[in-house]
């Protein structure tokens, strides 16, 4: 999985800075969102524009990995449709694998036509042509359309794909546009699979077209994004593709002083995400798994995990637990875990991760791995419902 | 022209039922959705607290509910449609409870409908969602619960209404159950099948729908026939307030911002011959008792004005 930073780049502006603050946080891929304002004039300078952009990112050591072109005109325009062309060929030429092309006020059928039309150069240029989700504004208020519905959006995509003969389109999920219509966004994720090539990970009240940081929006410490379902979907269908991070409201409405620090953060979640989701690709890499921790992390793990991923044991620092069964695993002192093979995982199961990691790296313990119970796949319940009674 | 209905509730109260009754008919109903959930309510339930109003014998609760059919008969009112009190199980409660709700307060709510000689009964789906992990192993347990309730609901002919949901964790909405027309058209379809008979339909409620962004017409076309009875109310799109439609705007030109436009052509592209329902007891609630009758009115004029659009 890659995780990259939006750039909000609008045409004759400066992004050295911005750039250097990106790459600094950590990130080492963006996606570019291309904002032309006055079609008629932006576009005649676009191009070069675009291919400055793209030389300023590689001076840097930064990839473009998506490029989103947002364009507020009628997309039966000849000359839309040539610029579309032309970004295509920007785009290869740049190692730019993925082209965002988003129709405005349109319906799915009619802009078959359209996205057919770029068939051929995309195929001469490799590059991915990423639809996105969006919803309907009702005065206001968000419903959904056909760019929410999951099975029409992957019927449609499976149409391109077949008319083209491979796979040369895709989807970027917007994670906004799906919480403002309030839908599940497991089922939607399940019914797309592997079309979807990028999320793009911003946060909202559920309310308004916002660009916060993922759980900035809550409400008395609960999320107004249901960050759940996404990473119960996405690690579901064990996605592998990328985190395109886009919080351009909280980034301007910090200090630009302060937006360094909020970068490294952005990427930090980004991280967050990947780990969360990897969770069980983690577990599968190692041929057995120890846990460090007796506690309700513990019970979760099995509870998820344990018939999956039997652990061969766990320990704790509490001595009076060790030699004592768990759920039928035995609680052993952490020096047992000087014994284990190279091919075992060490899982640890307590939210002091910290202070147990320093531990055991003190030990020369190897294959050290930290286990989360925030975003399971499954909410144990004892007894739900009464049904063990 | 479809007739037009409201939930009883704060209308029609046990003391004199007839005097709700002819308040309704009154304010220009011809129809009633029976408020038995109020019996039973869902904030006690949520806390595991059940009263002793379903303890009574079939005989207690028909002699209970006497007054109520004559005085709905007197009033020319037809109680066409009932809801089930919910939540029909509650995850965090004891076997006790859920047995509880399933043997005793389900089977006998089937029974005071058939008593009512009222064709439809809406029933709520399980939220068991974020436990589960999947709306699928969600639905399984709700098909157990409709797969118990359903020889019962065939022999009194009664139809059984699953009626669009949504949930939430702290005051964030999310989905609920029953929401996804998809996979509802197919589960009706595929337990009628089962059952030999049209034994389980829809209830679409507009409010639930408006607070999850899903778009009316779709909806309502895609469900079709299945589309049984409805609940008409509105809201802000942030919290479930059952107030009365059109009355929510937010952008410059103060448009409504629900699709009640959308509604309509749904409504028509099925040829929707049903009730139009109104659950809008929360408006009776904020305005004063001298006003409750106009309130009532100006829903009833509504509902007119939805058939009138359907019709044309």
């Amino acid at each position: 999985m890659q995780t990259a930073c939006t750039v909000k780049f609008k045409i004759s502006s400066d992004y050295a800075e911005e750039i250097i603050n990106i790459k600094e946080a950590g990130f080492d891929n963006v996606s570019l969102d291309v904002e032309l304002q006055n079609f008629e004039e932006d576009s005649i300078i676009f191009n070069g524009s675009l291919n400055s952009m793209f030389l300023k990112l590689r001076k840097n050591n930064v990839n473009p990995i998506l490029t989103k072109a947002i364009f507020s005109e009628d997309y039966k325009n000849n000359a839309y449709l040539t610029l579309v062309k032309e970004s295509i060929k920007i785009c290869s030429k740049s190692n730019c694998k993925y082209l965002a092309v988003s129709l405005l006020n349109e319906q799915l059928d009619e802009s078959l036509n359209f996205y057919r039309s770029l068939i051929s150069c995309i195929r001469e240029n490799n590059i991915t042509i990423l639809l996105e989700n969006k919803c309907n504004d009702i005065n206001g208020h968000f419903v959904r359309n056909d760019f929410s519905e999951p099975g029409k959006l992957n019927e449609f995509i499976d149409r391109l794909n077949k008319a083209a003969g491979y796979e040369a389109f895709g989807l970027i999920m917007d994670v906004g546009a799906s919480n403002l219509c309030v839908q599940d966004m497991y089922d939607f994720i399940i019914k797309l699979n592997n079309k979807i090539k990028v999320v793009r990970l911003r946060d909202n009240n559920g309310h308004d077209e916002e660009n916060l940081l993922p759980f900035i929006s809550s409400y008395k410490g609960v999320s107004k994004t249901d960050w759940l379902s996404l990473i119960r979907g996405l690690r579901k269908i064990e996605f592998d593709g990328a985190f395109i991070l886009d919080s351009s409201d909280t980034f301007h409405s910090f200090s630009p002083l302060l937006r360094p620090t909020l970068l490294k953060l952005g990427k930090e979640i980004c991280d967050y995400f990947v780990w969360q989701i990897g969770l069980e690709n983690l577990l599968k890499k190692y041929d057995s798994v120890v846990l460090f921790g007796a506690g309700n992390m513990f019970k979760n793990y099995m509870e998820v995990y344990g018939e999956k991923y039997p652990p061969l044991f766990t320990c704790d620092n509490n001595e009076k637990l060790w030699g004592s069964k768990i759920l039928g695993i035995e609680v052993k002192s952490p020096e047992a875990l000087k014994n284990i093979s190279e091919k075992c995982g060490v899982f640890i199961c307590n939210s002091y991760y910290s202070e147990i990691k320093q531990q055991l790296v003190e030990m020369n313990i190897r294959n050290i791995e930290l286990f989360n119970d925030e975003f399971l796949s499954a909410y144990p319940i004892d007894n739900i419902g009464g049904r063990n009674e | 022209m479809n007739k037009i209905g409201v939930q009883t509730k704060d209308v029609v109260y046990d003391n004199n039922p007839s005097e709700g009754f002819l308040m309704l008919k009154k304010s220009g109903f011809s129809c009633a959705d029976f408020s038995l959930n109020s019996y039973l309510t869902n904030t006690d339930l949520y806390l595991s607290k059940v009263n002793s109003f379903f303890d009574k014998s079939e005989e207690e609760l028909m002699n209970f509910f006497l007054p109520h059919k004559l005085a709905a008969k007197e009033a020319e009112i037809n109680i066409n449609q009932m809801h089930m009190p919910y939540p029909i199980f509650v995850p965090n409660g004891n076997r006790k409870i859920n047995d509880y709700l399933r043997e005793v307060v389900a089977t006998k709510s089937l029974k005071v409908c058939k008593f009512f000689d009222c064709k439809y009964i809406v029933v709520h789906g399980f939220k068991l969602k974020r436990y589960l992990g999947s709306e699928e192993d969600e639905w399984k347990e709700t098909e157990n619960f409709l797969d118990f309730i359903a020889p019962i609901a065939k022999d009194l002919e009664i139809t059984i209404c699953l009626e669009n949901l949504y949930a939430s964790f702290g005051n964030h909405i999310v989905e609920g159950p029953c929401s996804n027309v998809d996979k509802m058209v197919e589960r009706i379809d595929r337990l009628n099948s089962v059952y030999g008979t049209e034994l389980f339909g829809f209830c679409f409620d507009t409010g639930h729908a408006n607070l999850i962004g899903l778009d009316f017409e779709k909806f309502i076309t895609a469900l079709g026939k299945r589309l049984k009875v409805l609940h008409i109310h509105d809201n802000d799109g942030v919290s479930d307030l059952h107030k009365i439609p059109f009355i929510f705007t937010k952008a410059r030109e103060k448009n409504s911002t629900t699709d009640w436009p959308g509604f309509i052509r749904g409504l028509k592209n099925i040829n929707f011959n049903g009730v139009l329902s109104f659950e809008t007891a929360p408006v009776l609630g904020a305005f004063p008792d001298e006003l409750k009758s106009s309130a009532l009115s100006f829903i009833a004029s509504i509902g007119d004005y939805f058939s009138n659009e359907i019709s044309k």
